[in-house]
């Protein structure tokens, strides 16, 4: 088990090492001047020739993406161009507040989402069947922006039931919790009509399985006999793709926390994309894809806990 | 005489389908005495395992028990609740079948697929009960080491270990009925033998009847008291295991015979029966083996033929029978 969680730590690395390669190789073909942008808008071509010696940007290409991975190695991410703040200050200040939001996002949406997917399985065909498999179809075809802009409009502005804007304090706060539901939804919701759709799938294979027809004959209520024999076998096959889907869960972050001022990374790489600030886009791009990977890991792991013939 | 410990009456099991209700079971009337065995025979698609799942109440949908009663020392069981049905499963009838390893659930342990329905009849039982329990279970199948076995899942067990287990979990709740549904098919000739003697032996420990389903006269030769041997849905003949060996009345039943390998006798050809067994959806309207049957005279195509008795104790459904008496005539 612990040998097969190194294995997979291993393996991440070269997949960062791509991360990395591919995000720098975008931050080149976007065609804005960084030595430009820093410099301002009134900056004489001597001065931004001079910044642009100073960032190093007159090297080759190939020559700045290793020095730029040299200091990486050695846990310097640089300093924002825009304001001169070290990247790794902003990050540390912003991933809480997205781990935050992730966290508030999935602990309604994945149990709501496998208890939904299981009920239709179980009465597959039915009305109720119907019934959340097209609520779980608008749940997938919804835009997250569209969802959050949605709420902000109806709950936050016309009804004034709850704030839309920034992050209220730590969630133990009132301020905190009030602050986080809207964005919890809208992060969220895009994410039930997934899961139950998986679930759903996969609880209808498992209960074609003759394991639980086994169950049945031992004289199990079929409320057991969903939870233990059909909806326990099927999270192996969910919990893969509820990884899978985490990747779309990371960019739907961006968005809503762009729409909801939350202070996060999301909003962070948005900013720095937009001001053409590459270190600290860049930064925000290597936390993204590390949350993504240690994810993944953390289902593999999952998976060898869900199913005793992976442990081996 | 006591009443008996199964009585299945007239009980017809049918399919919903786009062409109507078509049946597997098709008015079958059997019954099982206390700590016998009867050999239920047939072809595959005969019904065999769907009138095992019907006495279960198990059969699934689009599958339902249309007419008949089955009753389980004289309690009719379609009159059960749910949850009352739920008692009789796994405590006082308990089923085996013919795949282990598919009928076992991958993701739980041994300990807890044989606990657990232990667990769920009586419910004041602590861990620690439930652990003897499951210990005293493998350990009447025979598992060396049982503590460990336990813990053990599945995918860890032979074949043969698997079918131990699924005997284990099956007369954990020391059942009056065991249905053993093709037990031995899916495995080796030599395990079959084991597992075989351990379902013998327990029967004379436990004192349990079992219904055993096969296709394997040979199975039955060896297991059964009483045999009934199933065509497209019917009885068709009805006897104790040696009569039925000594003196088959049936055609089909002939047929079945003829078709085994024998080193005792000399044979030119083994006998087959030609032709196949016709889909439920189009069967035939007289007597539903006469398409295939070397004895068959136009008066079998008129009418389906009950099942007579030719002697006391042993039932025919044929109008030909007893077919030497017919055939010397």
């Amino acid at each position: 088990m612990i040998r097969h969680g190194v294995q997979r730590l291993l393996l991440a690395l070269p997949v960062l090492f791509g991360v990395l390669l591919i995000g720098f190789l975008l931050m080149q073909v976007v065609p804005t001047d960084p030595a430009t942008v820093r410099a301002g808008p009134q900056a004489t071509a001597e001065v931004v020739a001079a910044i642009r010696t100073e960032l190093g940007l007159d090297e080759p290409v190939w020559k700045q993406f290793f020095l730029y991975v040299w200091r990486l190695a050695q846990g310097d991410l640089g300093v924002s161009i825009i304001n001169n703040v070290p990247v790794s200050q902003e990050l540390g200040n912003t991933i809480g507040p997205t781990l935050e939001l992730m966290f508030a996002a999935l602990v309604w949406s994945i149990p709501l989402g496998i208890a939904l997917g299981t009920v239709a399985a179980y009465l597959r065909g039915s009305f109720v069947d119907r019934v959340v498999m097209a609520i779980s179809v608008a749940g997938v075809s919804v835009p997250v922006f569209f969802l959050g802009l949605l709420l902000i409009w109806l709950v936050g502005f016309q009804w004034q039931l709850l704030p839309f804007t920034g992050r209220g304090g730590p969630l133990w706060t009132m301020d905190g919790l009030l602050a986080i539901i809207l964005p919890a939804i809208t992060l969220g919701g895009v994410f039930v009509g997934p899961v139950a759709r998986m679930t759903r799938s996969a609880v209808v294979d498992a209960l074609q399985a003759e394991h639980v027809r086994t169950a049945r004959a031992k004289g199990l209520g079929e409320g057991a006999v969903v939870r233990r024999h059909a909806l326990r076998n099927a999270l192996i096959p969910v919990v893969t793709l509820i990884g899978l889907q985490i990747g779309f869960l990371l960019g739907g972050a961006v968005v809503t926390e762009t729409i909801f001022s939350w202070p996060g990374v999301g909003r962070l790489a948005v900013g720095a994309i937009l001001s053409a600030d590459f270190p600290m886009a860049q930064g925000t791009i290597i936390v993204l894809s590390a949350g993504f990977i240690i994810i993944n890991l953390v289902v593999d792991l999952l998976y060898g806990a869900l199913d005793p013939r992976v442990r081996g | 005489m006591s009443t008996p410990l199964l009585e299945i009456d007239g009980l017809r099991t049918v399919f919903r389908t786009s062409s109507g209700d078509v049946p597997a079971v098709d008015g079958v009337s059997l019954t099982v005495r206390r700590g016998q065995t009867l050999g239920v025979v047939g072809e595959s698609g005969c019904g065999k395992s769907v009138l095992s799942l019907s006495i279960m109440r198990l059969v699934a949908h689009p599958g339902r028990i249309a007419a008949g009663r089955v009753l389980l020392e004289g309690r009719d069981l379609a009159a059960l609740s749910a949850a009352q049905m739920r008692a009789v499963r796994g405590r006082d009838i308990a089923m085996i079948f013919q795949e282990p390893m598919t009928s076992l659930n991958p993701v739980h342990s041994v300990g807890f697929q044989i606990t657990e329905g232990l667990a769920a009849h009586e419910p004041g039982l602590s861990r620690a009960e439930l652990r003897d329990r499951g210990i005293e279970a493998l350990r009447r199948v025979r598992i060396p080491s049982p503590e460990r076995r336990l813990e053990e899942y599945p995918h860890q067990l032979s074949g043969g270990m698997r079918q131990r287990v699924m005997i284990a979990m099956a007369l954990a709740g020391s059942p009056k009925l065991l249905i053993a549904d093709e037990p031995t098919t899916a495995l080796d000739v030599t395990v079959q033998a084991q597992i075989l003697d351990l379902l013998r032996e327990l029967q004379a420990q436990m004192g349990m009847a079992i219904i055993l389903i096969t296709h394997d006269l040979g199975v039955v030769a060896e297991m059964a008291d009483e045999v009934a041997v199933m065509y497209a849905g019917k009885v068709v003949e009805r006897t104790d295991a040696r009569r039925l060996f000594d003196d088959p009345q049936h055609p089909y039943t002939l047929g079945l015979l003829g078709s085994i390998p024998r080193l005792d006798e000399e044979r030119e050809n083994l006998l087959a029966i030609t032709g196949s067994v016709p889909p439920p959806f189009a069967l035939p309207p007289g007597c539903r083996f006469a398409p295939r049957c070397p004895f068959a005279i136009p008066a079998c195509d008129a009418a389906q033929p009950p099942l007579l008795e030719v002697e006391p104790g042993h039932g025919a459904a044929c109008i030909r029978a007893p077919i030497e008496e017919s055939l010397a005539a």
